[in-house]
């Protein structure tokens, strides 16, 4: 059999190519070996990062929104409810068409909803496959137990608590506090790098905007493992969440009840605040909103019919309505009268129910009101004495004194979207008009009508810089905020913000609060009179587009006050109303006397409709 | 006769069966494992004992094979071979299992032909080669060799089962090698799998990319420019050979054999291009880069090399592996067992792995070298590159070098068919080295 007599080994030839072979396989070993080194030690950092994102899932923990209470930490304005809700991963779905159908059928059908909602509410955000997107809030425990019960049949679908916001004095307050929702991709980016991430929940306006950032807490994580098939195999707390800390606002829930019941159905606006601080204890635009609504944050229709109705709930009528200042501006044009001299507490002029100019004649309000000192025409709102008086002063000095006062800038309140009002100049008249400033714009301007505009609030700030004999503080609703373990006051907002101040004599402004308590004690704001306190005021009629009138009134008591920190300044504006001191006196009526005296609205509106009766007989 | 088997008693090779012995049991502390879960507790899973129970029998094997003389063996070569293709073709009949038929389901145990092929096929190479003697230089023989690769390769493409039938090629080229053939023929061989094979894999990518814009790529996917040029390098081959035929000059004649590779492996590669599946492109630039399909065919690869990398070092710890307690790793009792390992026990654990495959292999050629025939050298280098193919084919594919082809780890990926003829392997070797001064 043997055909070699040699062993193989012998020869030459075969003793290279089995060294050979035996280097090629040496080699085959090394390049092995350097290549698992450069994966093991070159490449390790990049591996394990890789590995970790395999297996950790990072999910939030929301955090509890920072509740919201009046100025006596007595009301929550604002509370949370605790509110599960299911979510899905659209990444930890499974990757199966038909697998991926059977799951959104199943999730579908016991949340009670269609597919199709399913697949929408899935494809918001389509560019962030890792988020958790919102199936359902409010859900309730037996359909969660449903879920967990059969988990491995719902692959990417969690739940969370996810707390909603219930408002205790919905309407009246729905626009100052706002609403929360998911943050919008605009809002991501205007926002970045304070925090922000995608699928975050965010205030969208009001209070609820202005202090998201001291509001919204920090939200914790959960690190959750995951296995291939994406089923959570253990999870841990890796950061408790931090709840956002109360906010303490200056409003008096009980004003702002009052302020609500004594407009009832009324449009139109009433801001209380204090002179002294600029802290604002009532503010109210009515009609407003069940802002309850909106925590069901889906409700598109009902969103939609909120914003399309005539009366604009939506509108925040304090800070963004724009009216004529009416009869309540000839403060104004009183203050810019006595400072330039061109009226004095002797001044007197004769109201024969209208003023000629030119071929144009412009009617006082009420018949004629005969010889009237200023401080007549202040408490009767004499048109022609204010006509006559506004020639003398002109309407630049009257601009310039509207300016001064703050009209024509927002005063900053912390809400948002308020409008700046308008003061019209001279250039403007002839760039809109196309023709130069005429007389009859003087008078108009005199008395508050024409195109100046102004906010409920700047009425407000201009009441508040009179009592204030020359200065107006900032209006502001954030009091503190306290600590969510004891209570304490942590940051506190001591108000006394400068808004503006004036060039104004004292002597100026005692003719004005002169003229301003006679106004209610037997003049055109007499609806506003209290037997308790003393009451400064000035009504407003405003003329309209329309047939009706816008009611103003704005006043502030005690007006012989020893303290003016218990002074406050209400402002009343009535839509389509009527006449000031018939309609809007009596809600700053009420307001005061809930306030000084602990009258019910009840109280002081039939007390009012007497004194109407007394009159007419 | 009483001194010759006290002779072979005196040869035992103590090493291989260390690195053997050390190996399988690596193997299975990795098949144990694999049975880890994340949440602590570990279930033990069937696969562990069966590859215990496949081990035991291996050993009995293995005393099976060292008792008959390998010469005896080589007798038999043509049962064997005969025996061998017949389980082949019975596989056939069998439902495929992960669209391979490759096994006969005995119900308790599945058997893989195509294992216990190689090593017939080894024997049968080396009684065929041994016969040739000095005439492997002929280049007519050299082809002939192939043909005993042709009727199992056969039934191996139908399968179809890619990676096994590498290994054939490669244990063919390593006894042609050890036989003597001629280095030209071996690299003409070469030049024409590189050329065949290498131009299609290149195209294919780029067409599945859809870049087809470089100079290079342009001309290669152009098979009217492939075949213009296989014409005319035919030609000019075909006019040496003239030349030669009436001149008689040797160096003419070694051109006109070397020329004519080239137009050989471009006509292939020409009809490769038209003939290869979307599907096929497909794995072939996951290959290239498997991100490109993180979540289909990548998957495996991808997940394999996050594994591995992040063992790191030192590893992340015996039964620690986060890649394989939660499941990312495919396959990770069998073709990728390794990176399980590579993850648990790092650097260090693979240094060891790839030490222990040294010793072994270094153990096997020289068996292959002291062998007291060229019979076997011949089954002990074929045995050698078996292994060598399988590891270096298996750590590639896990550690990203390599396609992915489905060949086992020697001894430490989970499977019977596998780990048995690994230990008959085994036994052949032990059966040279023992009966070296034996006649």
């Amino acid at each position: 059999m043997q055909k070699y007599t040699i062993r193989p080994g012998q020869q030459r030839v075969f003793r290279q190519r089995v060294t050979t072979l035996f280097l090629l396989i040496a080699m085959m070993l090394l390049m092995l070996l350097l290549r698992i080194a450069y994966l093991q030690i070159i490449k390790v950092g990049e591996y394990e990062a890789r590995s970790e994102q395999n297996r950790v899932r990072l999910v939030p923990i929301m955090a509890y929104r920072g509740e919201i209470y009046d100025r006596e930490f007595r009301q929550k304005l604002i509370a949370n409810r605790k509110s599960l809700c299911v979510t899905i991963v659209p990444a930890a779905m499974p990757k199966e068409k038909a697998e991926w159908n059977r799951v959104v059928e199943r999730i579908a059908s016991v949340l009670e909803m269609t597919t199709n909602e399913i697949r929408k509410l899935m494809n918001k955000d389509k560019w962030d496959q890792y988020s958790p997107k919102l199936l359902k809030e409010g859900v309730d425990y037996r359909t969660i137990t449903r879920i967990a019960e059969n988990i491995d049949e719902f692959p990417g679908v969690y739940w969370d608590n996810r707390p909603i916001r219930v408002y205790t004095l919905t309407n009246t307050l729905a626009h100052i506090l706002g609403y929360t929702g998911y943050i919008s991709q605009e809002e991501l980016k205007s926002a970045s790098g304070k925090g922000y991430r995608p699928g975050a929940l965010i205030g969208k306006t009001g209070i609820e905007n202005v202090y998201d950032v001291d509001l919204r807490g920090e939200e914790g994580t959960l690190e959750r493992e995951v296995n291939a098939l994406n089923q959570v195999t253990y999870q841990m707390i890796r950061k408790q969440p931090v709840h956002g800390r109360p906010l303490v606002l200056t409003i008096d829930s009980s004003m702002q009840k009052v302020a609500q019941a004594a407009m009832g159905k009324m449009r139109g606006a009433v801001i209380v605040t204090k002179p002294a601080t600029g802290e604002v204890l009532a503010i109210l635009s009515n009609p407003g909103y069940a802002a309850n609504l909106f925590y069901k944050r889906l409700d598109v229709e009902e969103y939609r019919r909120i914003e399309s109705d005539p009366d604009k709930p939506l509108f925040n009528r304090v800070i963004q309505a724009q009216y004529p200042a009416s009869s309540t501006f000839k403060l104004i044009t009183t203050i810019a009268g006595l400072e330039t001299g061109r009226l004095s507490a002797r001044s007197s002029h004769f109201c024969d129910g209208g003023y000629m100019l030119g071929d144009r004649y412009f009617k006082c309000w009420f018949g004629r009101h005969g010889h009237q000192s200023l401080s007549d025409a202040i408490m009767n709102s004499c048109n022609v004495f204010f006509y006559r008086a506004g020639l003398d002063i002109g309407a630049d000095t009257i601009l310039q004194y509207a300016r001064m006062f703050g009209f024509g800038k927002k005063t900053g309140i912390d809400l948002v979207g308020e409008v700046s009002g308008f003061v019209p100049t001279r250039e403007w008249k002839r760039k809109t008009a196309g023709r130069p400033w005429l007389d009859g714009d003087t008078l108009n301007l005199a008395i508050g009508q024409g195109d100046l505009l102004v906010t409920p609030v700047q009425i407000n700030m201009m009441t508040c810089a009179i009592f204030n004999e020359g200065i107006a503080y900032q209006p502001y609703l954030k009091k503190e905020i306290r600590s969510l373990y004891n209570n304490h006051a942590i940051e506190r907002n001591e108000g006394r913000h400068v808004l503006f101040t004036t060039d104004v004599s004292k002597s100026t402004f005692a003719a004005v609060k002169a003229g301003m308590i006679r106004v209610v004690q037997g003049g055109t704001g007499s609806a506003a009179f209290s037997p308790v306190v003393q009451v400064a005021g000035k009504t407003g009629t405003a003329e309209t587009s329309q047939d009706t009138t816008h009611a103003w009134f704005t006043g502030f008591a005690p007006a012989d006050a020893r303290n003016p920190e218990d002074v406050i300044a209400v402002t009343v504006v009535c839509e389509n109303a009527g006449g000031g001191g018939a309609m809007a006196a009596p809600v700053a009526a009420c307001i005061i006397r809930a306030h000084f005296e602990n009258k019910t609205v009840e109280q002081t509106m039939q007390r009012i409709w007497k004194s109407f009766e007394q009159k007419r007989d | 006769m009483e001194s010759a088997a006290r002779k072979n008693r005196l040869h035992i090779d103590w090493m291989i069966i260390f690195a053997t012995l050390a190996l399988v049991v690596i193997g299975l502390l990795t098949i144990y494992s694999t049975g880890a879960t994340h949440s602590g507790g570990t279930q033990v899973d069937r696969e562990f004992y069966m590859q215990f129970v496949w081990f035991i029998v291996g050993v009995l094997l293995f005393f099976l094979t060292i008792s008959v003389s390998y010469n005896k063996y080589v007798e038999w070569a043509v049962y064997l071979y005969a025996g061998g293709l017949v389980l082949l073709a019975v596989s056939l009949l069998f439902p495929p299992v992960k669209g391979i038929r490759a096994w006969i389901n005995l119900g308790f145990f599945n058997i893989q032909p195509a294992e216990l092929m190689k090593i017939f096929t080894i024997i049968s190479l080396a009684r065929f080669l041994n016969m040739l003697g000095d005439d492997i230089q002929d280049i007519r023989n050299f082809f002939i060799t192939f043909f005993i690769l042709v009727p199992p390769l056969g039934i191996i493409a139908i399968q179809p089962d890619f990676g096994t039938g590498l290994v054939f090629f490669a244990i063919c080229f390593a006894m042609l090698f050890i036989a003597g053939a001629k280095i030209g023929h071996i690299l003409s061989l070469f030049l024409l799998g590189f050329l065949g094979a290498g131009i299609p894999m290149f195209v294919a990518y780029y067409k599945e990319i859809g870049d087809l814009s470089g100079w290079l790529i342009s001309i290669l996917a152009n098979n009217a420019v492939l075949i213009d040029i296989s014409i005319i390098m035919g030609s000019i081959a075909l006019l040496a050979f003239v030349v030669w035929f009436f001149s008689r000059i040797r160096p003419v004649l070694k051109f006109a054999s070397a020329i004519v590779v080239i137009p050989l492996g471009l006509i292939i590669a020409a009809s490769l291009n038209s003939y290869l599946q979307p599907y096929q492109r497909k794995r072939i630039v996951v290959f290239v880069d498997p991100e490109k399909d993180p979540w289909g065919a990548g998957y495996n690869i991808i997940q394999s090399k996050i594994a591995i990398g992040s063992g790191g070092f030192a590893g992340k710890g015996y039964m620690k592996g986060t890649q394989n307690a939660l499941d990312y790793l495919p396959e990770k009792k069998t073709d990728f067992v390794y990176s399980t390992l590579g993850e648990e026990w790092g650097f260090v654990g693979s240094l060891f792995l790839i030490m222990l495959y040294f010793v072994f292999l270094y153990r096997g050629v020289m068996i292959a070298y002291h062998a007291k025939d060229m019979l076997g050298s011949l089954i002990a280098s074929g045995i050698v590159a078996m292994f060598a193919f399988h590891i270096f084919i298996n750590i590639g594919m896990a550690t990203g070098m390599m396609p992915v082809t489905g060949l086992p780890l020697p001894f430490v990926s989970y499977g019977g068919s596998s780990l048995m003829t690994n230990l008959i392997a085994v036994g052949l070797l032990f059966n040279i080295e023992m009966r070296r001064y034996v006649h």
